[in-house]
């Protein structure tokens, strides 16, 4: 009979230790996880990969085009970094790409800015309407729904939405949308 | 029993945090072998709007797909996949809708009587040609990379008779 009280207020204690994890995940943890993953777990800001992408979020040169952090150049679709970098990213101490890797505010600026805009966008699309339901028995949330379009933008997000889960976008390394929209769930999202 | 029962879903409640937070990674990049020739496409920045590209490439499955794609850019590169002396159109849609912070949505178009069909639709932030595989067909091979020791490794997508999938 104790045992059972026993068992009974542990299994109390951890399902409000759940309750509270769930509700206590800010934005800064949703960025944290987000740096953590696509920089191979090690969180590096100096992080960079082979085909020219940077920092501890990854960027591309059209991602940070579209931050207003740079200018772009004559080649879009190679991360060559041979163009300017912009006013909002000097204003950090950003003029090329190794002032880039070597300075955290402002790849933290530029995360933060592009996640605005990706949440922009999946209003426009009208894709926040799926919060709160189960797509291809995943459920959708914002952060969720941030973090999948930061893997195959807002247009893959849509595809998965608008399918009712039937089409599962994958990014070039094979990682399917469903794996960053549960991985990143539940976070708190200041965007409207 | 009832003890065994209780610390069961006491162990279970323990474990409800990390289940509800875990998704299980899938790897699904593939050594290239050594004897494997690629070779990597150039996109060619041809298009300022998608509707600059439906003007070119009017007819096909992809048409209502690419108006949805919003405010993006078109690259192109023209390669012969399948050795039939025609052409198939390698498209990279670079916008806020297609991108993701590193990969572009990627859509290869076959020709056809009747314009174009799509035989590949994905991801990627670089497409290469493999070896030649089923009826002819070149596999693609999405974010393509070499590692300190020289090994290539990328996501093989393969002819399936219709369209590309996955290996």
């Amino acid at each position: 009979m104790r045992f059972d009280r026993l068992a009974l207020a542990l299994t109390t204690f951890f399902v409000l230790c759940g309750g509270l994890n769930a509700a206590s995940k800010s934005f800064d943890d949703y960025l944290d996880a987000l740096g953590q993953r696509e920089s191979g777990g090690r969180g590096d800001y100096k992080a960079t990969n082979p085909a020219g992408y940077l920092g501890r979020y990854q960027f591309g040169e059209l991602a940070l085009v579209d931050c207003l952090f740079y200018e772009g150049d004559s080649t879009p679709y190679d991360n060559d970094w041979v163009g300017k970098w912009l006013i909002d990213a000097a204003k950090l101490g950003v003029k090329s790409k190794d002032d880039f890797l070597d300075t955290p505010k402002a790849q933290d600026a530029a995360i933060w800015r592009y996640s605005e805009l990706q949440w922009r966008t999946i209003v426009q699309l009208k894709l926040d309407q799926y919060d709160g339901k189960t797509i291809g028995g995943v459920a959708i949330t914002k952060s969720g729904m941030l973090g999948g379009a930061h893997l195959v933008g807002a247009g893959g997000l849509r595809k998965f939405l608008r399918s009712n889960g039937q089409t599962v976008p994958t990014d070039g390394n094979g990682t399917k949308i469903t794996e960053y929209i549960q991985l990143f769930a539940s976070y708190d999202v200041p965007f409207k | 029993m009832r003890r065994q029962s209780g610390l069961v879903i006491c162990l279970f409640a323990a474990a409800l945090p990390l289940l509800s937070s875990t998704a299980v990674a899938e790897d699904r990049r593939r050594p290239i072998p050594k004897e494997v020739e690629t070779e990597l496409i150039r996109f060619e920045p041809a298009y300022a709007t998608v509707s600059g590209f439906l003007d070119k490439y009017p007819q096909g499955d992809f048409v209502e797909r690419f108006r949805e794609a919003g405010q993006a850019k078109v690259g192109l590169a023209l390669k012969d996949l399948n050795g039939d002396g025609k052409q198939e159109v390698i498209a990279i849609l670079a916008g806020p809708v297609t991108c993701g912070a590193r990969d572009c949505e990627v859509v290869i178009l076959a020709p056809t009587d009747r314009g174009y069909r799509t035989v590949f639709d994905g991801f990627a932030s670089s497409i290469a040609l493999g070896a030649k595989a089923k009826d002819g067909w070149r596999d693609v091979i999405t974010n393509l990379a070499t590692d300190r020791d020289n090994v290539r490794s990328g996501v093989i997508w393969t002819w399936t008779g219709e369209r590309y999938a996955i290996r």
